[in-house]
């Protein structure tokens, strides 16, 4: 018996100390890693002129990775995403065309965003069709009417300096989307975390019929998830849109892939097992600068891609090894 | 062949699942094996079944260790077959497939299926057991209790002759008492034939079907004796035995409080009304043709009767868990609305506890904690200590076996799942408690904290509607029983009329 409460006791010290381990903060480990080597490997590499770019080309990956993890809370996927940024774009570059008011152009998109997610939302909750086929056929239609928007051609005239200023570094050299998709990311985790919306969402995510018999009012909330996912991709196609000064109609599409990349890797980390902003943006800083030192280190543009998906199928294997529910 | 263990011990980190388990099932025998949840049962089962090896003793069949290399293929080889609870039958294929992916497709001369040949030979089953259905019928078509002969007799045929041990792992417990008897009649037929047999169940009523009965507890033999002559309720004495110490030794900082005055405190209800509080009239759904009830505070109404025929259907339609097709339900002179979602239902004070646990009680992937809660998130937002005392209250009150309010719902065992979620609906001072099936699957001492509860709300006033498959259950806690058929009440039984003899004569 005495033999018997000794060994419970080491197990006991055993599980303390694989507490304080690095248990679900792998990635900010990886990450410190990475930095100190890209630090020792490049010369360019921790100066303030690369993370300023850095910042700035991560805004539109951020904000989409965002978009795409208030669906999956809920236990739904949204397919539309990309094709949905490159509608919202085109369509503020054709309504550029008609007026000069920045705020119409930056509020038409925002508010096709939302419309496109609150039909995503009713096809799926009132329709009863499954996400992925609703917003999937959404998307197709959407990338439809980019093509009919803009004609099939870049347009580039008359987006107003007021649109593009999102993009251009200002307060401590950052631009302003970069310090809107911070707000957002704190926004959104306290969303999430702290209030009772968040808490229905990973409810309804957990089990939809639960959440409904202990009276969650499970129709409005998973529709609101869909329409904060779209007005979500409408403050992404506002970014993109500044950033790059047109809307090329074949943009978009290839941002969805890693948005959900990031929201997958992000599952990994701070509340393991669980869709959640800071894993996804401790993803995002992986993937990013992961890739950037790489690229600083002299490797070619397609080792991104595999970059991306290799880091994505490592650190899910390495979950599911520890027993983690991915 | 009989299958002997001796000295069977198995350990996870420290802790002895099983200490030195002896364990004897005969040829022709049925061998009842019973304990409460976490008592070791599942184990010996697992390891009956070579999913786990034990760390000492040995497994014999006529006599032959058999233990060397112990895995699940060795278990099957040597004839061990288990039949679980949810027959492993898949909905969208016919029953002659359904069959064929465990005994295997016959072929034609070209490695082609013969689906003549496939769909005779199961047939030929099927009219053996005497269900009426044709084997190119869609397996869904199947009942709960057809399904779990089909399971047995896929268990059976794919052993042939090599079969050594039929183990029923719970098999009858989604069943009411009624349709379960014509598995074990053939459970019984087929140890006649000279089988062995262990069946695990927490059905007392079940024992009489058996020739031995073994209780485990706390990981060792508590109780092992031929079956005539042991009562029932030495059964539950020898379970409760040692569960009873290890509970409160691992709830130790809350043994001062009792569970009876934590519930009267937590249900407080407001009696003033004089009102009858339920009055149900020509309520109809799609099993219930047309019902009509009252209840009043403090009533506790059982409902049983053949599935199919409403008990199922009630529950639901009362707390807007499915929507009804006509009638009215009123709530202390409330009419409820015609179109009413549980969230209206919970406003009413109508608090429903599902007898689907897996799919509509919890949320596995949440915390015990936030399942303890669900309803009231809103209520405990920016209040974490109130929460938390709301949390631990429940898990005190109700016993329920958890590493604490962290621990993953998911990882609870059956019983103290329930335990959580009837903890859950009674913190919320319900007016009326629907419990659909609520012990289905709950060991006989989880059973026990659950009904200690249901009788406290009782004596603060609140009228439960309680749904069973186990008559005998009802009759320990029930005012008055109602007995649904196609739909219809087909008798009330109350007072004295509430005894087995009467269940008995109602053919239940």
């Amino acid at each position: 018996m005495t033999d018997s409460i000794q060994s419970h006791d080491a197990g006991m010290k055993n599980n303390g100390l694989r507490k304080v381990s690095i248990r679900g903060y792998e990635i900010v480990f990886i990450l410190i890693g990475l930095l100190v080597v890209f630090t020792l490997a490049s010369s360019q590499f921790m100066t303030s002129s690369n993370f300023i770019n850095l910042a700035l080309i991560s805004a539109v990956p951020a904000v989409m990775a965002l978009a795409v993890l208030s669906p999956l809370i809920i236990g739904e996927f949204d397919l539309s995403v990309g094709y949905s940024l490159g509608f919202c774009m085109m369509l503020e570059a054709v309504t550029a065309q008609h007026t000069k008011s920045a705020f119409l152009i930056i509020l038409v998109g925002l508010v096709a965003g939302l419309v496109i997610g609150i039909i995503n939302g009713c096809l799926t909750v009132f329709s009863k069709i499954s996400s992925f086929i609703a917003t999937l056929g959404v998307g197709i239609i959407l990338n439809g009417g980019t093509q009919g928007l803009s004609n099939g051609a870049v347009i580039y005239q008359n987006i107003p300096n007021a649109v593009t200023k999102l993009a251009i570094p200002s307060f401590l050299a950052l631009t302003p989307a970069t310090w809107i998709t911070i707000a957002l990311a704190l926004v959104l985790f306290y969303i999430y975390e702290h209030t009772p919306f968040g808490r229905y969402w990973y409810a309804i995510g957990g089990s939809q019929r639960v959440a409904f018999l202990a009276g969650i009012k499970t129709v409005r909330m998973r529709v609101i998830a869909f329409a904060l996912g779209g007005l979500l991709v409408g403050v992404a196609a506002n970014f993109s849109l500044a950033e790059s000064g047109s809307a090329n109609p074949s943009f978009g599409p290839d941002l969805m892939l890693p948005a959900y990349a990031m929201a997958f890797l992000g599952v990994t980390t701070f509340r393991p097992g669980k869709y959640n902003v800071f894993g996804t943006v401790a993803a995002l800083f992986l993937l990013t600068i992961g890739f950037n030192g790489l690229s600083l280190l002299g490797v070619p543009f397609w080792i991104q891609p595999i970059f991306n998906g290799g880091a994505l199928l490592i650190a899910v294997l390495v979950a599911k090894k520890e027993g983690r529910q991915v | 062949m009989s299958v002997a263990l001796r000295g069977i011990t198995k350990k996870f980190g420290s802790l002895f699942a099983l200490d030195g388990v002896d364990l004897d099932v005969d040829d022709g025998k049925i061998h009842a094996l019973l304990g409460a949840n976490g008592s070791g049962k599942s184990t010996l089962v697992r390891i009956l079944t070579g999913a786990y090896v034990p760390d000492s003793g040995i497994i014999t069949t006529n006599g032959r260790d058999i233990t060397h290399n112990w895995s699940p293929s060795l278990a099957d080889s040597a004839g061990v077959r288990v039949v679980y609870q949810e027959a492993p039958l898949l909905d969208q294929l016919s029953i002659s497939e359904s069959v064929a992916l465990f005994s295997g497709y016959p072929r034609g001369a070209l490695g082609n299926i013969n689906w003549r040949e496939l769909n005779k030979s199961t047939q030929r089953m099927l009219d053996e057991l005497g269900i009426q259905r044709l084997s190119r019928d869609s397996t869904s078509t199947l009942s709960g209790a057809e399904r779990a002969l089909v399971a047995l007799e896929i268990a059976v045929r794919t052993a042939s002759n090599e079969m050594s041990l039929l183990i029923l792992d719970e098999a009858t417990a989604s069943l009411p008492n009624t349709e379960a008897q014509p598995f074990l009649q053939r459970v019984r037929k087929i140890a006649d034939e000279g089988l062995a047999v262990l069946m695990v169940t927490h059905r007392l009523p079940e024992l009489v079907y058996t020739d031995h009965i073994t209780v485990i507890d706390s990981g060792q033999i508590a109780m092992s004796r031929p079956s005539s002559g042991v009562l029932r309720k030495e059964v539950l004495e020898v379970m409760r035995g040692r569960s009873d110490d290890e509970l409160s030794q691992r709830n130790s900082e809350i043994e001062n409080l009792k569970p009876q005055e934590t519930w009267q405190e937590i249900v407080s209800i407001k009696r003033s009304s004089t009102q009858i509080l339920l009055k149900v009239e020509n309520l109809q759904g799609t099993e219930i043709e047309s019902l009509s009830f009252e209840l009043d505070r403090g009533e506790i109404l059982g409902v049983i009767g053949p599935r199919g025929g409403g008990m199922d259907e009630l529950p639901q339609l009362l707390t807007g868990a499915k929507q009804r097709s006509a009638g009215s339900i009123s709530l202390l002179g409330q009419i409820l609305p015609k179109k009413m979602n549980p969230s209206v239902a919970l406003e009413f004070g109508i608090c429903y506890l599902p007898a689907d646990r897996l799919h509509e009680g919890g949320i596995a992937s949440l915390n015990v904690g936030e399942n303890a809660i669900l309803p009231d998130i809103f209520h405990f937002w920016h209040k974490k200590s109130e929460e938390i005392k709301a949390i631990d209250q429940i898990i005190k009150s109700m016993k329920v076996v958890t590493q604490g309010r962290k621990a993953l719902f998911g990882t609870l065992s059956g019983g103290n799942q329930q335990k959580v979620i009837l903890g859950r609906l009674l913190r919320l001072k319900p007016n009326l408690l629907v419990l659909a099936d609520p012990t289905y699957g709950v060991d006989p001492l989880a059973r026990q904290t659950m009904f200690e509860a249901i009788r406290t709300a009782k004596m603060a006033g609140v009228a439960v509607i309680l749904t069973s498959t186990e008559p005998e259950q009802l009759i320990d806690l029930c005012d008055r029983v109602l007995i649904l058929s196609d739909g219809y009440v087909k008798d009330i039984l109350q007072g004295s009329e509430l005894t087995d003899e009467f269940f008995i004569a109602e053919g239940l």
